[in-house]
């Protein structure tokens, strides 16, 4: 048979009253003080001391003077996506739907269209993540049997005006290029959306059907579920 | 009846049972391909090896049909061998491209080897390359993929008849094909996609349209004829609001009494009106020229208002109504309590002839292209004694004595070979339509009551064979289209009349004790495989 342990309770539990020392406040208020001058001094003079190269070793805090200046971020952060390529510019998906498969959000949305080429085969027409869904959680990156999507451009800027604007299209997808290393972070900006968000191969009449278009950026035509009981 | 000992299980099977059949009775699963319950025997692909007390080697299950006093074994460690060994030889030459593979989440190969292979391979050798992505009519054809397992051959040759598909080449070279690659012609070539183990055939319909894990499952009945083939509805709402699709494929469902294994094409196809932007989503209400679109309570109003009209000014002779075998029992019975039973509505013709003569064959495909014809038949929806048959019906239409019309689903189009129906339906005070989908008469009417479609709803079906069968719902309706049966239930309300079915179980029992031919069925009790109609009756007359 095990025996419960006992906890104890400790002395002073937060939520306990204030002893008279600290209820007359003004001893903590200077306690405060003492504090923040503290860090104000040992930082001024850590600074001031390395402007002279002396205290190496002393760690004063730093303010990155954002955005003039960008901290480098670290090497596996995981950015903004972007669509590998092959060799002739074409990506190299293959639009098997791993990704989406794994996509815990539900952002990635792809629709294959038949290559012309047999040992391709299949090739997507429409390959969109919405970021607005996105988590950034790297699934796809681990799902995707052909490194076709990669989290490594750098780009951790993602706010828009407009909430459209967060669905990414294929053609924006391509366009962006892993981060440079030696520079602290990719200035990329996103591209701007181009054509009606579809890719084709090279004399590739992309179906009607699969042209539709960015039927998310002009809202659902048809409501599901709404019917009404006629009798109600 | 020989006494066969399985896996330590000890069962009694018919003569002449296969030890791979014996094993499924006895609950042991024995891995195969080329063996299909639906075809013959074949014996190529070797995998459903085991172990015969007494005998000197392996033997494969499917083609040893049990005797009396065999002890096997299905899972002893040489008959694991084999089948790992057996699954290597397979994978040699097949290309492993399963992220592009539609038949990935439901291969043999991947199943089978997630179960007994899981090694990883030892050939050195470039795989041999036969041919990708040949077109060959409905289906595309991957040789590649392709194990050799003849199913696709012996599916020609017995069940559909025609030997289109064959082996040429031997040895590793050696593949499946058709004469020149010339497209199959026969009208079931979509169970080829179902039988092959592998991928070596898609189908252009389902290619590339959406991965099978997405799909969920739900039963259902083929409206495409009056066979009524058990299928599986395979939908998913994921890629609704990219793609405005929620139906992605139909599949066949055993039924041994209907369709046994097997569906045709053109039922496989015949979905893509489900998610047709072209459907009727909303009430509508002529205005006009033109159709505003109207709550459902406005239209229940307008038609209540039309009809109580006609039947008040001109009685309900001057009422017809042309109910569809598209609908299911239960919208039928309830549509003729509505109108035979309360309103007196004499003129009740379902009898539509087809606008074109229906294709016909000796397997499945029926001429009749309503699924429930027999159903119409069954609840007597031809005129009573006085009523008019749909010829003299539309005869009134034209000559001012017909009042009021119900059209269900039809297009009457064709039925005007002058092309003048507009002309010859001008005369009608209200023509009410209720359907899915528009059309021609649809566009004269006065009032449009959109209905849901069969996915979107659950009731039954009888087929040509007096089965009746049940459907179930698989997805919401789209816009505001609600059930049939749902729709004439509104409609008695709005006339002011007790009409009280809250589910088409509920019309179905009241249709079983009403009409004599379905006594005894309940709709609980239907069941996926379906029930003959008129039993009870055949019964009571013995």
């Amino acid at each position: 048979m095990s025996t419960t342990p006992t906890l104890k309770r400790p002395a002073r539990a937060k939520g306990d009253r204030m002893t008279w020392w600290e209820a007359i406040y003004l001893p903590e208020i200077f306690r405060g003080l003492a504090i923040t001058s503290r860090h104000f001094f040992s930082n001024m003079t850590g600074h001031i001391l390395q402007l002279f190269g002396l205290g190496r070793n002393l760690q004063p805090a730093v303010t990155i003077q954002y955005p003039e200046v960008v901290r480098p971020l670290p090497e596996r952060t995981r950015t903004l996506h972007r669509l590998t390529k092959r060799e002739d510019g074409s990506p190299r998906c293959v639009a098997c739907m791993m990704c989406e498969s794994a996509c815990p959000a539900f952002c990635i949305f792809i629709t294959a269209g038949e290559h012309p080429d047999p040992t391709i085969e299949k090739y997507p027409v429409r390959f969109e993540i919405d970021l607005g869904l996105c988590v950034f959680c790297g699934y796809c990156v681990e799902a995707c049997p052909e490194d076709a999507i990669r989290m490594d451009t750098g780009i951790v800027e993602l706010s828009t005006y407009r909430r459209e604007d967060l669905l990414l299209t294929i053609d924006q997808l391509l366009k962006l290029e892993p981060v440079d290393r030696t520079t602290p972070r990719s200035m990329h900006p996103i591209p701007p959306r181009e054509g009606d968000g579809t890719w084709s191969p090279p004399g590739v009449e992309v179906p009607t059907h699969l042209r539709a278009g960015l039927t998310r950026l002009s809202g659902d035509p048809i409501a599901v579920g709404s019917d009404q009981p006629p009798s109600s | 009846m020989p006494n066969v000992e399985i896996d330590g299980r000890t069962i009694e099977v018919d003569e002449g049972t296969s030890i791979l059949e014996a094993a499924g009775q006895a609950g042991a699963a024995i891995p195969h391909y080329c063996y299909h319950a639906g075809l013959s025997i074949d014996g190529t692909c070797r995998m459903c090896l085991v172990e015969v007390e007494k005998s000197p080697k392996l033997v494969i299950s499917c083609a040893t049909p049990v005797a009396e006093g065999m002890v096997v074994r299905t899972e002893s460690e040489p008959v694991k061998k084999a089948v790992a060994d057996v699954l290597e030889y397979l994978l040699i030459n097949h290309p492993l491209d399963c992220p592009i593979c539609d038949k990935a989440g439901e291969c043999g190969l991947q199943d089978y080897y997630m179960e007994h292979g899981l090694y990883s391979s030892r050939m050195h050798e470039k795989k041999w390359l036969k041919g990708k992505v040949i077109d060959i009519g409905q289906l595309v054809l991957d040789q590649d993929r392709c194990i050799l397992c003849t199913r696709c051959v012996r599916f020609g040759d017995e069940v559909v008849g025609d030997q289109e598909l064959g082996f040429i080449d031997r040895g590793s070279r050696k593949t499946i094909a058709t004469f020149m690659d010339q497209p199959l012609k026969n009208h079931y070539t979509g169970n080829l996609v179902d039988i092959c183990p592998v991928g070596a055939f898609t189908d252009k319909d389902f290619r590339f349209q959406a991965r099978v894990w997405y799909l969920e499952q739900t039963k259902s009945v083929c409206p495409g004829c009056s066979r009524g083939c058990n299928i599986e509805v395979h939908h998913t709402m994921r890629r609704f609001r990219f793609e405005h699709k929620r139906v992605y494929r139909l599949l066949p469902r055993y039924n041994p009494e209907v369709n046994g294994h097997w569906m045709c094409d053109f039922g496989r196809h015949g979905y893509h009106s489900v998610d047709s932007p072209e459907r009727l989503f909303f009430p509508l209400v002529r205005d006009g020229d033109k159709f505003s679109q109207v709550p459902w309570m406005e239209a229940m109003r307008a038609a209540a208002e039309a009809l109580r009209g006609a039947v008040e000014a001109h009685g309900p002779e001057a009422v017809a109504v042309i109910p569809s075998a598209q609908s299911a029992n239960e919208d039928l019975f309830v549509l003729r309590e509505l109108f035979r039973d309360s309103l007196g509505v004499p003129h009740i013709d379902y009898r539509v002839p087809a606008a074109e003569e229906g294709y016909e064959d000796e397997i499945l495909i029926k001429a009749d292209k309503n699924p429930n014809t027999h159903g119409c038949a069954d609840l007597g929806l031809v005129p009573a004694d006085g009523g008019r048959d749909l010829d003299a019906i539309l005869a009134g239409c034209r000559d001012g004595t017909i009042k009021a019309l119900v059209v269900c689903h039809h297009d009457l189009g064709h039925l005007f070979p002058d092309g003048d129906q507009a002309e010859a339906l001008s005369g009608l005070e209200a023509l009410v339509f209720l359907g899915s989908l528009p059309t021609s008469t649809q566009a004269l009417a006065s009032v449009v009551l959109p209905a849901s479609v069969y996915v979107e709803r659950e009731g039954t079906f009888t087929n040509f064979a007096g089965r009746v069968q049940r459907f179930w719902q698989a997805l919401e309706p789209l816009g505001e289209a609600i059930a049939e049966w749902d729709i004439w239930v509104g409609l008695a309300q709005a006339l002011g009349l007790e009409c009280t079915y809250r589910s088409a179980g509920d019309a179905f029992d009241a249709l079983a004790q009403a009409v004599e031919a379905y006594a005894g069925l309940s709709y609980d009790t239907l069941g996926a495989d379906g029930e003959p109609a008129g039993v009870a009756v055949a019964e009571a007359a013995e």
